[in-house]
Parts: C-alpha cells; sequence; structure tokens
C-alpha cells in the first residue's frame, strides 16, 4: 500500500487538464502555410486526421502520465507497513447526567453497539442501556456530582481498569465544572463527545420545597443569619419554597421529621457532629459544616471558587485543619488551599467550611455572591456555567507506547523512483512531441 | 549614374550583366532574332561591309555602284539601328507573395526587372513598365529619356501584389502599339483559368517578342514538407489539409505534368521560357540566359 506524506500535493492533478485542453484546442490550429497555388494538392482527410489523432492520443497520455507522477513525487509516497492489530477493544463511557437524559438514548444505543458500556462515575461500573442507573448516581447527590466528579482522573481510572489496547468513546456534559485539574496524558486514544445542555441539569431541582435543618448555637448567631438570608435568597432566585427549620444542637439526636432525602443539615458551631446527624447522611442526606474556633490562621487571601461561579472576596481567618484523603475541594483561596472540600459519605455528602460564615472571617459574606455560591452547592448548577470545547477535553496522547497504526518514515522512500518515472515519462514525451524518432528512422 | 540607392538594384548583378545586351543592338537584315525578316528593307538601313558576292544571294542586294568601279559583284551589308520598346510585365497577382526562405517571387521579381531594366536603357532602349494586376495596368509608358529608368525603379519599390489578373481588353489597349516590341513577362503561371496563356498567346500574335521568366519556389518544386500542414492559396484563400508525405508522390508528378506542358505550349509559340527557381542567385541565373540568347542572335 502507498501512503502519501502530502496527500495535499494531490491537488496537483488538477492540473491534468491542462493537457487535455490544450490537445483540444491545438488540434484546430496545426501550422498554416501560404502558398501561391494549391493546385497540385489534394486533401487526403482520411488517412490524414486518423493518423494525426493515433499519434496525438499517445502523445496526449503520455502528458497525462508526465503531470500524474509529478503530482504523486510531490504528494510524497512511501510504503505503508501496517501491522497485524489484534482486536482492539471499545469502551464507551457516558457520563450520568447524560445516561439519565432520554433525548441522548439514541446516541448511547448506537454507541453500545461499538463496544461495552460504563458509566463515568467512580468506579467506572458498567452499565446497559435500559437498565436503571446504579443507586450511587441517584438523586439525591446528583447535585454534588459535579463536585466529586472530574471526568479527567476518571479517565485515567478507566485506562487502569480497561484491558490494554482499549480504545475510548466518551460521551460527557460540556460543562466546566466536570474538567479540573491536570489534562491527562494517556496511552490509550480517546474519541471524546460532548452534549450541551443536559436536561439532567436542571433536573436535579426536582422539588419545590426544600427542606432545611439548620442546627447553630448561640455562638454562632451571626453566622447563622448570614446563612438563612443567603439560603433564602438562592431559594427565591430559583423558584424554590424553603422549609427552615430550626432547631438547637442538642436535639439533633432526635429523628428526623422529614426523611426526604433532599434535605440538607447545616451543623454550625464546630462541635463534633452527633452520630444521629451522621446516620442522616449516610442514609442520603447532605450536611454542610462549619470549622471549629481553635487553629484558626490569620491571613489575606483571595477565595477563589472555581471558574464557574468566580466570587471577589477576602478571607481574612480559617482554619487550618488540613485536607482528608476522602476530601475533594471545592473552594480554595489563591495559594491553594481548600476552604470548602465534600466528601462522600455513604449515600451522602458532607460539605466542611474552613471558613466561618461571618464579617471577621471573610467579607463573603457581604457581597451577594453567597447566596449564588449557597444556592450551586444546595439547589444544583445555574444557568451560564462555562462551557468546554472538545478541544480542550480531549486527553493528550502519549506517543510512546501508543497503540502503533502505521511507521510513517521521515523521507519519502518511493520518492526517488517517481521522480525517475517523472523524468523518463518527460524526456519520453519531449523525444515524441519532436519527432526524434520519426526523423531518425 | 548611379542606382545603387534603390533597393531593387543589386550591384553584383548589375556588374554581372555589364557586357551583356538584352536586346540586340544591331540586326543584319534578313536577320533578326525571332522569326520575322527585317520589314524595313531601304532607307534607314546603314552601310556595314562588303561580301562578295555568292551563288544564291538575292540580286537586289548587289550593290551596283561597286560593280561598276571594280567590275565584281558585290552584296552590300546593311545594319540598322533597331529601336526595340523593352516591355516589362510583372505580374502582380495575389499568387506572386509566394514567399519562401525570407525571399518571396514578387520581391525576386523585381530584382530581376530593374536589372533588365537598367540593361535595356543602357542599350538605349525605350522602357516600359506594367503591372499586371487588375485594374491598373499601365505604370510606366515606354519612353527613352535618361531619367526614365529612375521612374521604373521608383515605380518598382512601391508595388504590392494582390489583384487578380487584368482582362484582355484593357491590355489590349495598352499593348497593341506596334512597332517593335520585346514584352518580358514575370510570372509564377498561377492562373485561375487560363488567363496568363491566352493573354501571352495575343501578345505574341502582335508580333511581339516574348520572353516569360517563370519564378518557382524550391519548397514548391520538391514538396519536402515534414509534418501535416493546412495550405492556403494567396489568392483566393481556399485551405486544404495535406499530410505531405503521403501526397508528394502525386504532388511531383502533377508538378511535373504542368511545367511540361506549359514549357511546350510556350515553345510552340516561340515564346522564350527560363525557369528560374528564387533562390538561385539572380546574377548566375541572368548572366547564362542572356549568353545564350547572344548566341542565338
Amino acid at each position: 500500500m502507498i501512503g502519501l506524506l502530502v496527500p495535499l500535493g494531490l491537488l496537483g492533478l488538477l492540473a491534468l487538464a491542462v493537457p487535455i485542453v490544450a490537445h483540444l484546442v491545438s488540434r484546430r490550429a496545426g501550422r498554416v502555410v501560404k502558398v501561391g497555388s494549391i493546385r497540385w494538392m489534394h486533401e487526403s482527410p482520411a488517412y490524414q486526421s486518423r493518423s494525426l489523432k493515433l499519434h496525438d492520443l499517445w502523445l496526449l497520455l503520455l502528458r497525462l502520465a508526465v503531470v500524474a507522477l509529478l503530482a504523486l513525487a510531490l504528494a510524497g509516497p512511501y510504503w505503508r507497513h501496517r501491522p497485524a492489530v489484534a482486536g482492539t477493544n471499545e469502551w464507551v463511557l457516558i457520563g450520568p447526567d447524560v445516561a439519565r437524559d432520554s433525548q441522548y438514548r439514541p446516541l448511547i444505543d448506537s454507541l453500545a453497539r461499538v463496544g461495552e458500556v460504563h458509566l463515568l462515575s467512580p468506579g467506572l461500573p458498567h452499565w446497559i442501556p435500559g437498565d436503571a442507573l446504579p443507586a450511587s448516581t441517584d438523586l439525591p447527590a446528583l447535585s454534588a456530582l459535579p463536585a466529586l466528579t472530574d471526568y479527567w482522573s476518571l479517565l485515567r481510572e478507566a485506562e487502569q481498569l480497561a484491558p490494554p489496547a482499549t480504545r475510548f468513546s466518551v460521551v460527557t456534559s460540556d460543562n466546566a465544572r466536570y474538567f479540573r485539574g491536570e489534562r491527562p496524558r494517556l496511552k490509550a486514544r480517546v474519541e471524546w463527545r460532548l452534549v450541551s445542555g443536559s436536561a439532567a441539569q436542571s433536573a436535579s431541582i426536582a422539588d419545590s420545597v426544600k427542606t432545611v435543618e439548620l442546627y447553630a448555637p448561640a455562638t454562632r448567631r451571626d453566622d447563622a443569619r448570614y446563612l438563612v438570608a443567603a439560603l433564602q435568597a438562592a431559594a427565591q432566585e430559583a423558584g424554590v419554597r424553603v422549609r427552615l427549620l430550626r432547631r438547637p444542637p442538642s436535639s439533633a439526636s432526635a429523628p428526623a421529621e422529614d426523611a426526604s432525602p433532599s434535605i440538607w443539615i447545616i451543623w454550625l458551631g464546630g462541635d463534633p457532629v452527633p452520630d444521629g446527624l451522621k446516620a442522616r447522611v449516610e442514609a442520603g442526606a447532605t450536611l454542610l459544616v462549619d470549622p471549629a474556633d481553635d487553629s484558626v490562621e490569620t491571613l489575606e487571601s483571595l477565595l477563589i471558587t472555581g471558574p464557574s461561579l468566580p466570587a471577589q472576596a477576602h478571607l481574612f481567618r480559617r482554619s487550618t485543619r488540613t485536607l482528608e484523603k476522602s476530601e475533594a475541594a471545592l473552594w480554595t483561596d489563591e495559594y491553594g488551599v481548600p476552604v470548602l472540600s465534600v466528601t462522600r459519605t455513604g449515600a451522602g455528602l458532607v460539605y466542611r467550611l474552613r471558613i466561618r460564615l461571618h464579617p471577621d472571617w471573610t467579607d463573603l459574606v457581604m457581597t451577594p455572591a453567597l447566596p449564588r455560591l449557597i444556592g450551586s452547592l444546595w439547589l444544583g448548577p445555574s444557568e451560564g456555567d462555562l462551557r468546554v470545547a472538545p478541544s480542550q477535553v480531549v486527553p493528550a496522547l502519549v506517543a510512546k507506547d501508543a497503540s502503533p497504526i502505521e511507521s510513517r518514515p521521515a523521507r519519502p522512500d518511493l520518492a526517488f523512483s517517481v521522480w525517475l518515472l517523472t523524468l523518463l515519462a518527460f524526456g519520453l514525451e519531449r523525444a515524441v512531441s519532436l519527432d526524434w524518432f520519426r526523423s531518425r528512422a | 549614374m548611379s542606382y545603387a540607392s534603390y533597393r531593387f538594384i543589386d550591384p553584383k548583378t548589375l556588374a554581372a550583366l555589364r557586357d551583356l545586351e538584352l536586346v540586340a543592338t544591331s540586326v543584319v537584315d534578313g536577320f533578326m532574332f525571332g522569326a520575322h525578316p527585317s520589314r524595313l528593307p531601304g532607307a534607314g538601313l546603314e552601310f556595314s561591309q562588303y561580301r562578295s558576292y555568292q551563288h544564291g544571294d538575292d540580286l537586289r542586294r548587289i550593290d551596283w555602284k561597286l560593280f561598276g568601279r571594280s567590275d565584281r559583284y558585290f552584296v552590300r551589308e546593311s545594319q540598322i539601328e533597331t529601336s526595340v520598346t523593352v516591355r516589362l510585365l510583372l505580374d502582380a497577382t495575389g499568387s506572386m507573395a509566394h514567399e519562401e526562405e525570407g525571399i518571396s517571387k514578387f520581391d525576386y521579381a523585381r530584382f530581376l526587372l530593374a536589372s533588365l531594366a537598367v540593361l535595356a536603357h543602357r542599350q538605349g532602349d525605350a522602357v516600359g513598365l506594367y503591372a499586371m494586376r487588375h485594374p491598373a495596368v499601365g505604370l510606366v509608358p515606354p519612353a527613352r529619356h535618361h531619367h526614365h529608368i529612375h521612374r521604373i525603379l521608383r515605380e518598382l519599390e512601391v508595388l504590392v501584389p494582390g489583384e487578380p489578373w487584368p482582362d484582355w481588353s484593357r491590355l489590349q489597349g495598352l499593348l497593341a502599339t506596334g512597332g517593335r516590341n520585346l514584352t518580358i513577362l514575370v510570372t509564377d503561371l498561377h492562373e485561375r483559368s487560363t488567363e496568363i496563356r491566352s493573354a501571352l498567346q495575343r501578345i505574341a500574335a502582335l508580333r511581339d517578342e516574348v520572353i516569360v521568366f517563370h519564378l518557382i519556389g524550391r519548397a514548391e518544386l520538391e514538396f519536402n514538407y515534414a509534418e501535416p500542414t493546412t495550405f492556403e492559396e494567396l489568392e483566393t484563400g481556399r485551405r486544404v489539409e495535406v499530410d505531405p508525405a503521403t501526397l508528394k508522390a502525386t504532388y511531383l508528378a502533377a508538378a511535373a505534368r504542368d511545367l511540361k506542358a506549359i514549357r511546350n505550349e510556350l515553345e510552340e509559340r516561340r515564346i522564350g521560357y527560363l525557369a528560374l527557381p528564387i533562390d538561385q542567385p539572380l546574377d548566375a541565373a541572368l548572366r547564362s540566359f542572356l549568353q545564350a540568347r547572344q548566341r542565338v542572335m
């Protein structure tokens, strides 16, 4: 098989039109000699035109061959060695929100025919389209799923799990929040398809009434005030009714009045979380925790809340509690020190703040950004998130050890022979057109 | 006088023809070049020499005065200054524009006629120039005065070929003037029907001496074209596409046949004929021709 280093060189084949046009045009012309009399001449049309056509046809073909060979020589031909590739595996990875969305079912079904389908969530569970989604992808934690879901790290995980020489076809939402960290360099080949505006994102606001349980000691009265105001503002903007239950910390162990899974529990004060609440979190509730007053450091720093929701806020105090292994940082300060972390506990999520929502600690509470931030955590991502383009998300392919498709030589090894053929053809064409053979004979 | 400034004067040719005569300046009575006997017996004859009477001479030619003095019979030989009008006819039809290797038949003809005009003028004969093209024909009526030759040479320079052969009615008016004429026609003898030959025939019937210089191109004669070409006739514009390689044999046969026929016809009418390939140097060809004529005369 002949491969081409510069396939665009074949555009030179367009020049094949030139000899053809010249042949057609010049046939009419012919040399005209003016003489005094033609009475001794008579026309010999049949023989003359036939010999003209035959002679010219070979010349035309020769000229076409010269042009074609020239175009081929310029396109850099080489011998292509295609090694036998063992049957490649294909995995189809689907983002959970896309999997839930029925409008993408045809796409998923067509992809399912190509390879085995896995969900792009921790553990890469195998999934057959049509089945119900596994529990971990169910609604309660959906809003928080983006926080823990970093598709790039999941892809790295997928590369480890899948057999070698697997190709990946990935279908996910194009929201920028799903991509954090460094773009991975993989050995496997990935084809990434982005779908925009998944309806699943807005499906998280399933209920129009959201319940929030707030446990705040007296020391956190101001914090609680700011928080409640933010919650109410966020709820109003999203068109959701909020049912706020304020309870004293001592009643935390009491069984919950509301067992709906979308309940938010806010534990302020810094004390250890009681087991009753922990149990409810395991069952699917979401918990927001405030730092304790010990091990606090003073600093001057900016709050970074991620590209999807920028906020201009300053931090003055921060808890020094470090990030645990299971936690993922959501908000950081400008030095990268985590400010808000999230961790999955059973079926629920735990958000841990390292700052108190108090003017002494941060001026975030004075900005309109607070309701937006709280709202995005609580109610799910809002409109206007950043989108990404496919070129931004496709992992870099590590050339070394990459599944070999073909080895391309540095220089086209067929070039010399093709150039030689071109020159030979050109010489032959000149010889024929100048009647070199005829005058010799 | 100097003719060097004229375009169609080649000094080499003139030098080569210096000692030659176009027209015999003296005619011994009883003998004139061509077939016509002298029409002027007696008056006008100039004494040339006496020779003794030979048996068979005309008795009228015996000089009786000399007999009276010497008692022997002598025949008087006289000569007469001929006054011949040399009429130069130049074929100016379109076919004369035939060109080969840079020289056209028309230019060659003009060189030829210029030399002949000078020659005739030098001999003291009247020279006239006629262009054979429709309608204007007579260019320079014959005259003898010394700057007449310049007029002829000037007219030669501005001529262009292109028109068809003129009607005989027009020619007759110009050429049927009587007197002794030498009519020289330079042509390529390419005619639409037979206009040139019939004109020649009629001029010959006028009892003029006629000479035809036939100009032929080398390629026309040998037809050595290589590749298929389209030939266009100059006068009519007709075209024919030809493969010379295959046509050559028939062409040469047809050409030879026609040339032979023309030669025979002219000879029959006692018209002088010289075929001149236009790649041949003019002086050599003309010199040999005139020398041959002189031997006859």
